[in-house]
Formats: C-alpha cells, structure tokens, sequence
C-alpha cells in the first residue's frame, strides 16, 4: 500500500523485451522510507528487469512505476539523474570504472552523490577496511576477484550515504566469508535509516535480516 | 569535473591509442620498405639492362659506305644512345683479354668480324622492338649475324613485373592488417570508453557533463589524429616529390593536402568520436 512515506511504487507493472513475450505481467510492489524489502522469484523471473525499470533504464509496456510521487515516464533525463544521485546502485552488470582505482573509485561514486554529508577519506578507508579491501586500494578493478568487485561496489553504494540501496542479487559472486561481511554491511546501513531492496533467487539466504518479502513471479508462471 | 573526468577518460585510453597508432605506423614502415626495395630492384635491372647491347656483326668483305648506312639506319632507331664501331684488331685484342691466348698464333690470322655495338636508354629493352631491329638489320646485304641478349632482357623484365606484384600484395596486406590492429584497438577503447561512461551516468553524472566530457574527448581526438595525419601525410608528401614529382604546380597541391588533410582529418574523427558516443548514452 502506497503512503507518505513510500519512497518507490511499482503498480500493475508489465514488460517485455518483444511486445508478445512479458517477463512479467501486473507487477505491484512499493518500498518505504527505512523499509528493506527482498524480492525474490527464480531465474527469469524478471528480478534484473524490475530493477533496470526502477533505475530508468527500461520504460514499462504498462502500469506505473513512482518514484516519491513523481511517476517515471513523466520525468526528465535530469530527474531521473537527480533521483539516481541519492540512491546507491549495485546492479547485476559491473557499476564499476575499470579506468580508474579502487579508491577512485569510491571517491568518484561519493562525489557524483547528491548527499548533504560528504564523506571523507578516512570514512572510505574505514568501509574499505570493513570488506577487507583496504590493501587493495590502489589497485584496478580487473585485480579484483568477482567477489571483492561486488563488495567494492557495496562500498561505493554505501559511500554515497544513500537514502535507498537497490542490489541486483547479492548471492552472485559472494562466498560464504564476503556474503556474511556484505550482510553485515546490510544490516548496519539499514539500521541506519537507509531503505533496502534487494533481489535474489535464494531468500533463505537473506532470512536473518528479517526484512519484508515479496515474491516476483515471471508472466509464464514460474 | 568536466575537465577532470575528460582528463581520467582520456589518460586511461592513451596508452592504447599510442599503441594502435605504432602499430600502425610499424606496419606502415614495413609497406614502405618493400616499396623502396622494389624501387631499388627496378633501378638495379635498369642498371643492368643498360650493359645489354645490340651487336652487329658485318661481313669480311663489308665497305665503309655499307657500315656508315647501317649506322645511320639504327641511329634513327628509338632510344638508341651510342653505337660504337669495333674493328677485327678491338675484338681480337679484347678476345686475347679473355682468353688469355692470342689466336692468330694458332691460326696464322684474325677471323673476327667488323661489329658494331649499340647502346639504348634501358625503357627501350622491351624485346619485341629489339627484334624488329634485328630483322631488320639482319636483312641488310653487308650484316653477317645480329645479337642481343633477348632471354636476359625477358627475364628481367618478368623478375621486375613479379616483384612489383608481390610488393602490391604485401602492401595490401599490410594495409589490411593495420586497418584490422588499428580498428581492434579502437573497438576496445570505444566499448571501455562507453562502459565507463555509462557506469559514470548510472553514479549520477549529469548528461551535460557527460556531452561536455566527450565533446573535449572528441577535440582532444581530433587534434591528435590531425598530427598523425600531417605526419603521414608529410611522409607521402616527400617520397611522392621524389618519384612522381612531375605535374606543375605540384609543390602547392601538396602542401595543400599537407594542411587539408590534418584539418579534413582532425573534423571528421572529432564528429565519428562525438556521434557514435552521444546517442548511445543512456540515462
């Protein structure tokens, strides 16, 4: 149920990538201020759709996707934009700038964030530190493994103190070891205040956060 | 941030376009060694065809006026340079040489004929006007036997066709493969450039940013583009004054082209750089 508070809403929502062929048809769902929210559904279900149509990057076939009450295909390329800059983004494809460092890279997500308080090095050394990445600073991302690409991209999200962090399946890629620290990171951000949606085609895996949760299910009825 | 984020996008990339343009530019030299080695190929059977000489030789009992006639006739022959008499005591002397023995010691007197040797500007050896000389000259009442080196003639014209053949297909080949290295190595600075630049937008980037970024990518790419252009271009310039430097006016086209071609270049890689990113940035 959409409120004051409701930060996204996602109502009667269908899409396909071909008009005939829906990835899912009459989608509804809403994420509150403060809300952690794990929708999940299996492979091909449209868990990465939903989440490129919240992030603008794909228009729905029909229904109405809200972003604090200002509907999406009705805003410009500079809302959308403005909107992004206070969300933290770990999508399925790498956010990550293979030009640049571990510590730009960082630093390059806090400075393109619309955040009131701007974080500094020490706090990008401290988070970091808390993914065990603090040794690899200086080195590129393509030095990384799949597993510590994904953390410094949780980095980067919580770097930008974000009023909303939207991760595209975080069990991909993540090893026992690293899943645990990311959901520890998790956990302490949305203590913080922050809203959570995340994707997954294993939930159990995200029971102990005691989150909210809604299952997604593709048009085809999986 | 504009000038800071073009900066970062453009030192990532430069070390790559620096290599796809030696490479390049490598390939380019290696074409450009075969070239000068076909020049060099061809001046040297040049060289050679001019020792090639026509030879005449007379009967014993020729008369001055006879050999004075055949003269006049293969002088008015194209492209004959020299014709040079050599009486029996030139041949014997010059056999002697040779041999190492004088002959008329054996045979009590010198058999060699009155001959003549005519030279010709070596763009004449095609050996079919040669032989119509020589049927011609050979029909002549006073003329005993004409020869010329026809085979060797052939022969060195067929090695200058082969080499110039194989230098065309090497240098084909060679275009192709730096048109192949340089386009990779453009494709994989393009499709890194793009993903960054959409990663950036995903971040937050605002669009004006972005066009402005790549808007001075672009100048920066045209600029260096005109400069290999000039370069090349300048190389062109010199290596075509030196072997084809024959139409008037040619230093002022040249030079013409030495400054159209770097600006035509540098506007027309800066429009490719900004039209095939700017549409493709998504928000």
């Amino acid at each position: 149920m959409t409120t004051d508070r409701t930060i996204i809403s996602v109502e009667g929502v269908s899409f396909g990538y071909q008009p005939e062929r829906l990835v899912f048809d009459g989608f509804e769902t809403h994420i509150d201020r403060g809300e952690g929210l794990i929708v999940y559904g299996p492979v091909g279900s449209g868990k990465t759709t939903l989440m490129n149509l919240i992030l603008g990057r794909l228009r729905a076939s029909s229904g109405r996707i809200s972003v604090d009450g200002m509907t999406m295909t009705e805003m410009s390329d500079s809302d959308i934009a403005d909107v992004r800059s206070h969300w933290g983004i770990i999508p399925e494809d790498s956010v990550l700038l293979s030009d640049r460092t571990v510590l730009d890279n960082v630093q390059t997500s806090a400075k393109l964030s619309s955040s009131s308080r701007k974080v500094r090095r020490r706090d990008i050394d401290a988070l970091l530190r808390s993914v065990r990445l603090l040794s690899k600073r200086k080195n590129r991302p393509s030095d990384l493994s799949n597993g510590q690409r994904k953390l410094l991209q949780l980095v980067m999200a919580v770097a930008r103190n974000p009023l909303l962090l939207l991760w595209d399946d975080p069990s991909i890629a993540l090893d026992g070891e690293s899943f645990d620290i990311s959901m520890d990171t998790l956990r302490k951000l949305h203590i913080g205040g922050t809203s959570i949606l995340v994707t997954t085609s294993e939930p159990d895996k995200f029971s102990g956060l005691g989150w909210r949760e809604q299952k997604i299910l593709g048009a085809e009825g999986w | 941030m504009v000038v800071s984020e073009t900066w970062r996008l453009f030192k990532s990339e430069f070390s790559e376009l620096l290599l796809a343009v030696l490479a390049a530019g490598m390939l380019f030299t290696m074409g450009n060694v075969f070239v000068l080695a076909t020049i060099d190929l061809d001046a040297f059977s040049t060289d050679l065809k001019r020792e090639a000489v026509l030879e005449v030789y007379f009967e014993d009992d020729v008369q001055r006026e006879q050999i004075d006639s055949i003269k006049t006739m293969i002088a008015s022959s194209e492209g004959v340079v020299a014709i040079t008499e050599k009486g029996p005591d030139d041949a014997l002397d010059e056999m002697s040489s040779i041999l190492g023995s004088d002959l008329t010691e054996v045979l009590g007197f010198n058999p060699l004929p009155f001959s003549l040797e005519v030279a010709f500007v070596p763009e004449t050896h095609r050996t079919s006007a040669l032989d119509s000389l020589s049927t011609e000259l050979v029909k002549q009442e006073a003329v005993m036997e004409v020869h010329f080196a026809s085979e060797w003639i052939d022969n060195l014209n067929r090695l200058n066709r082969l080499a110039l053949v194989v230098c065309v297909v090497i240098c084909a080949m060679i275009l192709l493969g730096a048109a192949f290295v340089f386009a990779s190595l453009q494709r994989h600075i393009y499709t890194k450039r793009l993903q960054v630049i959409h990663n950036l937008v995903l971040l937050g980037m605002r669009k004006a940013v972005v066009r402005t970024s790549v808007l001075l990518l672009s100048g920066i790419t045209g600029a260096l583009s005109s400069i290999v252009a000039l370069a090349v271009t300048f190389v062109l310039w010199k290596l075509a004054i030196r072997y084809i430097a024959r139409f008037p006016y040619f230093e002022l086209s040249t030079l013409g082209l030495v400054i159209v071609v770097p600006i035509v270049v540098a506007i027309a890689s800066s429009l490719v750089t900004y039209r095939s990113f700017h549409p493709k940035i998504k928000v």
